[in-house]
């Protein structure tokens, strides 16, 4: 039965001139393994987000999808949610819940299958991916093969008839990502579920495929069973080929006749084809003139533990580097490759051992994103320069250099983010070499690259061991250290067992080597790559890519008035000497008060109690001298605004009523006896309405995941920032949330905050306390610098921060603690008394919220921007 | 560690003990009962906590106690009882020391109450129930959960990298210290809302949004979950119909009132003990179960 059909279609991305997709036209059956491939950017993400409606990129489209015989658009979004699987890229990202099985129920909860029948599925799911063991587990406990299979499972337990899956296993290493294979292996043949998948890992899923659609720059240029896929491909000369599997490489470079081998086996068996046709040469030698004898970084008997009481997670490590080589650590999962690369560039330090580099190491992270932090690639490249003692010139001569050494000239304006994975890496090789290193550190430099691109980056590597570079690389990348690396070590339970050339490294192994060896072994026992197997046949050996020596030498242009702001009125005269002074007066009783610089704690009450007012009124005559209405409101979509549905308005007038009840009930019926009970009643009933508010509106997927990443930012934060007791980011962050994405939105992530930190600290009486007065924080300043009371300046902002730190939250947990304290014996005194003593906290608390929203609020404040216009939240 | 089972009852028994403890240790001021409180709250969290449980009263209960009941005095002066006559001319009074005491007593009490609400009321609990009431606000709750630990991983992991690019950035003054942490926060911003987006695409592909959204859990009310849940109802009641009688009523000011020990009144004190020491009285019970099981294998 015919599940897909693409009739001529097309699609262009709103800012590009260029089509995406071009003219696509195919069928796909019931019960078919699709590969579809294709080099980065040639257009299969966007291919396969058309397969489901709600995915579909917004753009020019035409032409026609058929599913199942009818409109796709015309399906609905619950058939659509149930019968098309989507798995997407990263494991990690499409993790929804915090529990295993909640995960696994997620997709059913939505599909509002009732309990019973989702405990069935849950628990049949769950035994056949072997989920069993893990299944009541926090996420986070699972290894990234682990993740993926959950997200598979999460999938196939709504039992979906087509499975569509965008490069599942780019972020696995190899033995995780065979078996995520066949896996998906086993579901195509014992559930006839159709898959769909687009893969970088060709060689191990080409067995699997009963067909194959390669794309390039947006169009099909062939599609059909693996074996005539390579015959077509191999006519058409295409630079693809460079990604398909081992046996179809050496196959198709060798002038023959001979059927064309797909997997390993049928490689084996085409060589000995060929070996009677014609006789192999001998191999020749590798040129052995790269003589390294300058030792840069030696490290003898080092053994490291993360912590006192952990394993040892290096066993006696002993590694030599010389000037200018290549070295490859080869290895499996969680044998200490990636600390080693820590201990060696210093990062962590080792217990025992001798440890010695000449010369300035830099390591470059498995994640190159760790490392962006501007708009544009190029203010990037500047950033790493930015407190170099060097002048302007040299800036841009090195920055020019490094960018196009790392084939970067053409992406200088684009955003870091938008750039590719194979592009990111650069990018940070880049930002790294403009510290001038003499030893590179690499972690997984190829994961997620197609061949293409490890190309390129070979070639950058290769250029920079000429100009005398150290690299030393971790990789699971058997074929890509076999090719370019001059040495190779193994490693295992924490030290490197062998190393050698990588000619005799993978020839001497049996199990650890690369797929031309295992193929050619029993002809050619030294072959280790397709081109050594092609010189020795007679074929025609691919040539490297070359990087050019001459360097441009005009600086590429900044891109000039994106980020000039528009200029303001100047104030007037008067408001700038009230502004003045203002500053001046809150400076003095800062200094004055500041428990930092005086050490007498005794002061008098009264004395306290003026400088709090004095400040609290200074600052709002500062805050009023110095605003502005603020000239651009966001532009909020009109989707937003919903009429109030009966819920809210039911909400609202029961909350209302309720207040007022409660309070009357704790004077006259209970007389004031439990003041602490009645207090925390009105505090729920208080942010009741926001709550439901947020409920009735019936949030959309990308509202939420807003909502929980800045709550998560600031318990993160919280826990890893240990400064002081109240230098924490969370106030600073609840105002940026507020400023930036409004009102409701700040309280909710105000309240969630404080409730989600006290889950992982420790909950108390003061928990609900907190989160009102978070929420507050969050709500009134989503109110003053979206409506215009006040300007989106740092000064503005940092202000309103102090503020919200005195009055908002110190205002509200002093007399708290007040009443957590002796409820009983509540009178103005104690009240007073309770704010003197919190005055220094609270001051701390305000100095710590304004240098964080001076210092970071702009700049954060431009990212949550771009991130709207992301999300589709502004137009 | 001793034997604690009281967590694998439903949420449900789990929340409504823990509300009722918390709120009557809030209201009822009579002595007594706050005793009653305090020693099943200690012994409670001993066996959720063990020898922390101690500790942590010793370490920050006690001087904390000391200070409220020190405080009290200083800023009330009701009362009969005058015992001397402050500088300003204020009196301390007697009455205002012992309710020092008791309020301080109070809020130790608490504080120990939340040493085994923490360990028993787990945030899977917690988002059980909101999920029940407020759908959309226990699933933000529970996706903050999510990547809580997995950003403190990736700033972990951008602390590494940034450290590795720029050694000097870190070991200078106050302020260099803090444009470093906001650099990191910053950079953690864009990547934790770039990657967002595809647990947003995530959760729309699997179908949120379509109407009709069921919640699944893998709990289920069993008949002993019942029949707990019944007892505290129970005595619950009893308990409030005790506080209409005023049996817990007790007044500090002006004069303290006297302790009455009448079978009524005594009575009610032991339904409260019972309300209070059931999870610890479960355990036990359940530890014996399991030896006398064991024992006669």
């Amino acid at each position: 039965m015919e599940i897909y059909s693409f009739k001529s279609v097309n699609f262009t991305y709103p800012s590009q001139e260029k089509k995406t997709l071009v003219d696509i036209s195919f069928n796909i059956n019931q019960g078919e393994f699709v590969i579809l491939c294709g080099p980065s950017g040639c257009g299969k993400t966007t291919l396969l987000r058309h397969f489901k409606t709600i995915l579909t990129p917004q753009g020019d489209f035409d032409g026609e999808i058929l599913f199942k015989s009818t409109k796709l658009c015309m399906a609905d979004a619950h058939t659509q949610a149930k019968e098309i699987g989507f798995v997407l890229q990263s494991p990690e990202n499409q993790i929804v819940t915090d529990k295993v099985w909640h995960e696994l129920a997620f997709g059913l909860e939505n599909l509002g299958v009732d309990s019973l029948a989702i405990r069935r599925r849950v628990a049949e799911t769950a035994s056949f991916f072997g989920i069993e063991n893990w299944f009541y587990k926090n996420v986070n406990e699972l290894s990234g093969g682990q993740k993926q299979i959950l997200n598979l499972a999460s999938v196939m337990s709504m039992q979906p008839s087509v499975l569509i899956l965008d490069e599942p296993t780019s972020q696995l290493d190899p033995i995780f990502a065979n078996e995520f294979l066949s896996l998906l292996a086993k579901i195509n043949r014992e559930f006839n579920t159709t898959i769909i998948l687009a893969d970088h890992r060709i060689e191990e899923a080409f067995p699997y495929a009963s067909r194959v659609i390669v794309m390039e720059s947006g169009k099909i240029i062939c599609d059909g069973e693996p074996k005539s896929v390579g015959l077509e491909l191999k006519a058409h000369d295409s630079k693809i080929f460079l990604s398909m599997p081992t046996a179809m490489r050496v196959w198709a470079g060798l002038n023959t006749k001979l059927d064309c081998p797909v997997t390993i086996r049928e490689g084996s068996e085409f060589l000995e084809k060929r070996a009677n046709e014609k006789d192999f040469l001998p191999l020749p030698q590798k040129n052995a003139t790269l003589n390294f004898s300058e030792t840069v970084l030696q490290c003898k008997d080092v053994w490291f533990r993360y912590e006192k009481n952990s394993p040892d997670i290096l066993k006696g490590l002993s590694l030599t580097l010389k000037k200018g080589e290549f070295y490859a650590i080869l290895g499996g999962n969680g044998t200490g490759k990636t600390t080693a690369l820590k201990v060696l560039s210093s990062l962590k330090k080792a217990y025992r051992g001798k440890f010695e580099a000449s010369g300035k190491t830099g390591l470059l992270p498995q994640n190159p994103q760790t490392l962006f932090i501007k708009n544009t690639v190029i203010e990037d490249l500047y950033e790493v320069l930015e407190h170099k003692d060097i002048s302007k010139e040299e800036k841009d001569k090195k920055v020019i250099r490094i960018a196009s050494l790392c084939k970067l000239t053409s992406l200088l304006h684009r955003h870091p983010y938008d750039i590719s994975g194979g592009e990111q890496q650069r990018l940070g090789l880049a930002k790294l070499l403009l510290t001038s290193p003499d030893i590179l550190l690499l972690d997984e430099p190829t994961k997620g690259f197609d061949a293409e691109f490890k190309m390129t980056f070979a070639a950058i590597l290769k250029k920079l061991t000429e100009h005398g570079v150290t690299i030393l690389a971790v990789s699971h990348d058997v074929a890509f250290c076999a090719e370019y690396a001059n040495r190779c070590g193994l490693f295992f339970d924490g030290n490197i067992v062998t190393e050698d050339s990588p000619r005799e490294f993978f020839s001497g192994n049996s199990f650890y080597t690369t797929s031309a060896n295992k193929m050619a072994r029993h002809i050619l026992p030294k072959a280790v790559t397709v081109n050594d197997i092609l010189l020795c046949a007679g074929g025609v050996p691919k040539n490297e890519i070359k990087i050019d020596d001459d360097i441009i030498n005009t600086p590429p242009p900044m891109q000039k008035g994106k980020n000039i702001k528009s200029k303001s009125l100047p104030l007037p005269l008067w408001r700038k000497i009230l502004a003045f002074f203002s500053a001046l007066v809150a400076l003095g009783v800062l200094i004055s008060a500041s428990p930092l610089i005086d050490a007498s704690v005794f002061k008098s009450d009264n004395i306290i109690i003026w400088q709090y007012g004095i400040l609290i009124v200074s600052m709002l005559v500062f805050i009023f001298a110095t605003s502005r209405k603020k000239s651009q409101p966001i532009v909020r979509k009109a989707t937003d605004r919903q009429p109030l549905s009966k819920r809210t308005v039911f909400a609202t007038i029961a909350v209302v009523i309720l207040i007022p009840l409660t309070l009357l009930a704790g004077i006259f019926l209970f007389d004031n006896r439990y003041f602490g009970i009645i207090a925390i009643l009105v505090l729920i009933e208080c942010m009741l309405p926001f709550l439901l508010i947020f409920e009735g509106r019936k949030p959309k997927a990308r509202e939420i995941v807003i909502i929980a990443v800045l709550c998560a930012l600031g318990v993160a934060g919280r826990s890893v920032f240990f400064m002081f007791a109240q230098f924490k980011p969370v106030t600073a962050l609840t105002i940026i949330a507020g400023v930036a994405f409004g009102a409701q939105t700040g309280f909710l992530v105000g309240a969630t905050t404080i409730l989600a930190s006290n889950m992982l600290f420790s909950q108390g009486p003061w928990t609900p306390w907190q989160m009102f007065a978070m929420g507050l924080i969050g709500f009134i300043a989503g109110l003053l610098f979206n409506k215009g009371f006040l300007s989106r300046s740092k000064v503005g902002l940092s202000i309103f921060g102090a503020l919200s730190a005195i009055i908002i939250y110190g205002g509200i947990m002093n007399p708290a603690s007040a009443l957590m304290w002796s409820p009983e014996t509540i009178n103005a005194q104690v009240i007073i008394a309770y704010y003197v003593s919190g005055f220094p906290m609270d001051l701390i608390h305000a100095f710590a919220t304004v240098i964080f929203l001076l210092l970071g609020a702009e700049p954060m404040l431009e990212k949550l921007d771009r991130i709207k216009e992301k999300y589709g939240l502004v137009k | 560690m001793s034997y604690e089972s009281f967590h694998k009852y439903h949420p449900i028994v789990n929340f409504l003990y823990f509300a009722s403890v918390l709120l009557f240790a809030m209201a009822l001021k009579h002595p007594l009962s706050m005793l009653i409180s305090f020693v099943s709250a200690l012994l409670y969290a001993i066996q959720c906590d063990g020898k922390k449980a101690l500790l942590f009263t010793l370490k920050l209960c006690l001087p904390m106690f000391l200070l409220t009941a020190l405080i009290n005095p200083l800023f009330n002066h009701e009362g009969v009882t005058i015992l001397y006559y402050f500088k300003s001319g204020l009196p301390l009074t007697l009455e205002s020391i012992v309710y020092g005491l008791c309020s301080g007593g109070m809020l130790v009490t608490i504080l120990v109450w939340f040493i085994s609400f923490n360990k028993v009321f787990t945030s899977e609990k917690t988002t059980y129930l909101f999920g029940k009431i407020i759908p959309a606000m226990s699933l933000v709750l529970n996706m903050t959960l999510r990547f809580i630990p997995r950003f403190k991983h990736q700033l972990n992991t951008i602390i590494e990298a940034q450290r590795s690019l720029n050694s000097e950035a870190t070991n200078k003054s106050l302020i260099s210290k803090i444009k470093f942490e906001i650099k990191i926060l910053s950079i953690m911003l864009t990547w934790s809302f770039e990657s967002a987006i595809e647990t947003a695409d995530s959760m729309k592909s699997r179908g949120y949004g379509l109407k009709g959204r069921t919640t699944f859990s893998p709990y289920r009310l069993e008949s002993r979950d019942k029949a707990i849940l019944t007892m505290l109802l129970l005595l619950i009641a009893l308990l409030v119909f005790g506080m209409c009688l005023s049996v817990f009523s007790f007044d500090y000011f002006p004069v303290i009132s006297k302790i009455s020990l009448s079978p009524v009144n005594l009575c009610f004190y032991f339904v409260y003990f019972a309300l209070c020491i059931l999870p610890v009285l479960l355990n036990i019970l359940e530890d014996r179960k399991w030896k006398s099981i064991h024992s006669n294998l």
